[in-house]
């Protein structure tokens, strides 16, 4: 089973990374970026939203945090990418930690709704430092990643496939932390709590910092995914993350899938190349989204992957129960 | 300056109004379903254009095309309850899903009216919008007095029906708790419908009123929602009198500090004032729900 897993998961990289060479139009090439960059987005909401049940609507907050911190790091003070990167990781985590620690202490409508003035705040801030963030007009010049020196050859990020290599290894460190983070006895607690709070916490699970440490890891990975798109798109406004960003992540996790890891990805992957596939749909892409949203979160709320594994395979990904599966009091 | 001042009062109250017909919704679907209508924004959408069609397509009066905005608005929203609510209610399930199908539900309403109406801006023509009256020294349009006026007959009028009539006791008792309301014989599943009705209703009617003045047009929804929210944490959820004050009372702080302040400074304030009731009394300051705390 594990051994199964690996394969898959070594098979699945060595596919994503042939991708490239299969799709050379500047345009595709454009959307393997975007897909990942989404990929890592939804992946880390969905530890909110699948492991601690938590509807967070800041995760475009820290979105935009990793990338203004990246990008100001990058360009004022000409910190090179690899260093800029780090920093608007740990920039994100911080804020989480921050806005963490009063959110937190509430759940369900309230959590949602707390977050969802932080995301205003966040926004707001942005969008009025004007002497720091050039406000609404963006901050536009962002270096690009330099190249890099390996075993005698340099690599290129400048490029659309080598951005889209850097972005990988990105997600792949995001599904590998999430996926040990879920093994670990942190992950177990994260659906204990989920559960039943009172009773993880009577079976001696600390659950306030157990909540933070899976906000703050999301925060994370959000903040690496605002700088690796810093970098690519070398310019960014508060309008790439304000509120209906949020959403949007949302609900390619609540399409993907709840509960999983590969669900958020699937559903992140689906919904940035969805639209190209459908080219008739025009228009009709959010009203699509919503309506496929509504559905799956009435129907089946596993999601996509979830009703594919339950077709395949019968109860293969039953291990981690999502939510809404299980009734509440 | 006194006139000045006079005149932001005038204008802080209208505001409120608006507030506080969107708010008492959120408020009244909070407290009896326990749902938090993150598309409530988009019922207001959905009522200002309904009422702008009536005008334009129908050739409608002003007024009664805000009646057929209420209508049409109370007919969507019984729709809403018994389509996507209804079935997570009776499945038992966690709070985030219906917080996860009303986030969808407003990407899906802003997505088609953008689809159908596109990025136009239109206005509702309305006869009050040019007849200008004086009050003690402030101008008001009709159209604002409307506001006022429709607002505070709408407030009595759901006022009295939650205190005087058999509905609103059933309904008082649904919000106490459902499960002894549904052991003495109330109609849990008719109190639901009819109170998604009168919030969408409400809703619909502010867009409609607010569609003379400003832009109708796919996210008007947006703003006003977030206000609603404030309004509704401050005020204490599913309390009426708790969102009636706390309607008034950010519209005219708004409107007053507005003279004084950047308009995003007080945003940004709105916001914090928001979390800290949140974090320090959750049941705002007049309401009676406990917060389930993990």
């Amino acid at each position: 089973m594990r051994r199964a897993g690996l394969v898959g998961a070594i098979s699945a990289t060595g596919l994503a990374l042939l991708l490239p060479l299969a799709l050379t139009q500047p345009y595709l090439q454009h959307l393997l970026v975007a897909s990942v960059i989404n990929g890592i987005l939804a992946v880390s909401l969905g530890i909110v939203i699948g492991f601690l049940g938590e509807l967070s609507l800041a995760h475009g907050a820290f979105y935009g945090i990793g990338a203004y911190t990246s990008a100001l790091l990058a360009k004022n003070f000409g910190v090179p990418f690899f260093l800029a990167l780090p920093a608007g990781t740990l920039g994100a985590a911080l804020t989480g930690f921050l806005i963490g620690i009063p959110a937190l202490r509430l759940s369900g409508h309230y959590f949602a709704i707390a977050t969802l003035g932080f995301q205003g705040i966040v926004i707001l801030l942005i969008t009025n430092l004007v002497e720091i963030t050039r406000g609404p007009m963006g901050l536009s010049g962002i270096p690009a990643p330099g190249g890099i020196n390996l075993f005698g050859g340099g690599i290129s990020f400048q490029t659309k496939t080598g951005f889209y290599c850097l972005s990988l290894a990105v997600l792949l460190v995001t599904l590998w932390f999430t996926y040990n983070l879920m093994r670990s006895k942190f992950g177990q607690g994260f659906i204990a709590i989920r559960e039943d709070p009172l009773l993880a916490a009577s079976v001696g699970i600390r659950t306030k910092r157990y909540r933070l440490l899976a906000f703050c890891v999301s925060a994370a990975f959000a903040g690496a995914a605002g700088s690796l798109y810093a970098h690519y798109t070398l310019f960014i406004s508060p309008d790439s993350f304000n509120l209906g960003e949020s959403v949007y992540i949302a609900t390619m996790v609540i399409i993907g899938g709840m509960g999983t890891i590969s669900g958020p990805l699937v559903g992140a992957v689906l919904l940035t190349t969805l639209p190209e596939m459908l080219r008739v749909a025009g228009g009709l892409q959010f009203v699509l989204y919503g309506l496929i949203a509504m559905i799956v979160v009435i129907f089946m709320p596993k999601g996509i992957v979830g009703m594919a594994a339950l077709y395949l395979r019968g109860q293969r990904d039953a291990r981690i129960p999502a939510p809404g599966t299980t009734p509440g009091e | 300056m006194s006139e000045l001042i006079l005149q932001q009062i005038v204008n802080g109250i209208v505001l409120g109004s608006i507030y506080t017909l969107v708010a008492l919704g959120l408020t009244l679907i909070y407290g009896i379903l326990e749902v938090v209508n993150f598309a409530h924004g988009e019922f207001y959408m959905f009522g200002a254009f309904v009422a702008f069609l009536a005008v334009s397509r129908l050739g409608m009066p002003y007024l009664p095309a805000i009646a057929v905005a209420a209508a049409v608005s109370a007919v969507f929203g019984f729709l809403v309850e018994r389509l996507l609510i209804r079935p997570l209610i009776r499945r038992g399930a966690p709070p985030i899903n219906s917080v996860l199908v009303t986030v969808s539900l407003s990407t899906f309403l802003i997505g088609s009216f953008g689809y159908l109406f596109g990025a136009d801006l239109r206005q509702i023509p309305s006869p009050y919008m040019k007849k200008v009256i004086h009050v003690a020294g402030a101008f008001l349009t009709m159209q604002r007095l409307l506001v006022l006026v429709v607002a505070v007959l709408l407030i009595a009028l759901l006022a009295s029906i939650v205190k005087y009539t058999s509905l609103g006791k059933q309904m008082r008792a649904t919000a106490q708790n459902i499960e002894a309301a549904r052991v003495v014989g109330i109609p849990i599943d008719r109190v639901f419908s009819i109170t998604f009705m009168i919030g969408a209703a409400l809703a619909g009617i502010a867009g409609g009123l607010v569609g003379a003045m400003f832009v109708v047009e796919p996210t008007m929804g947006l703003q006003i929602v977030v206000k609603a929210f404030i309004v509704v944490i401050v005020g204490g959820i599913g309390s009426i009198e708790g969102s009636i004050i706390a309607g008034f009372g950010l519209a005219l702080i708004e409107t007053l500090a507005g003279a004084l302040l950047p308009a995003e400074f007080i945003d940004i304030v709105g916001f914090s004032v928001m979390i800290v009731v949140l974090l320090t009394k959750p049941t705002g300051f007049f309401g009676v729900k406990a917060v389930r705390s993990a």
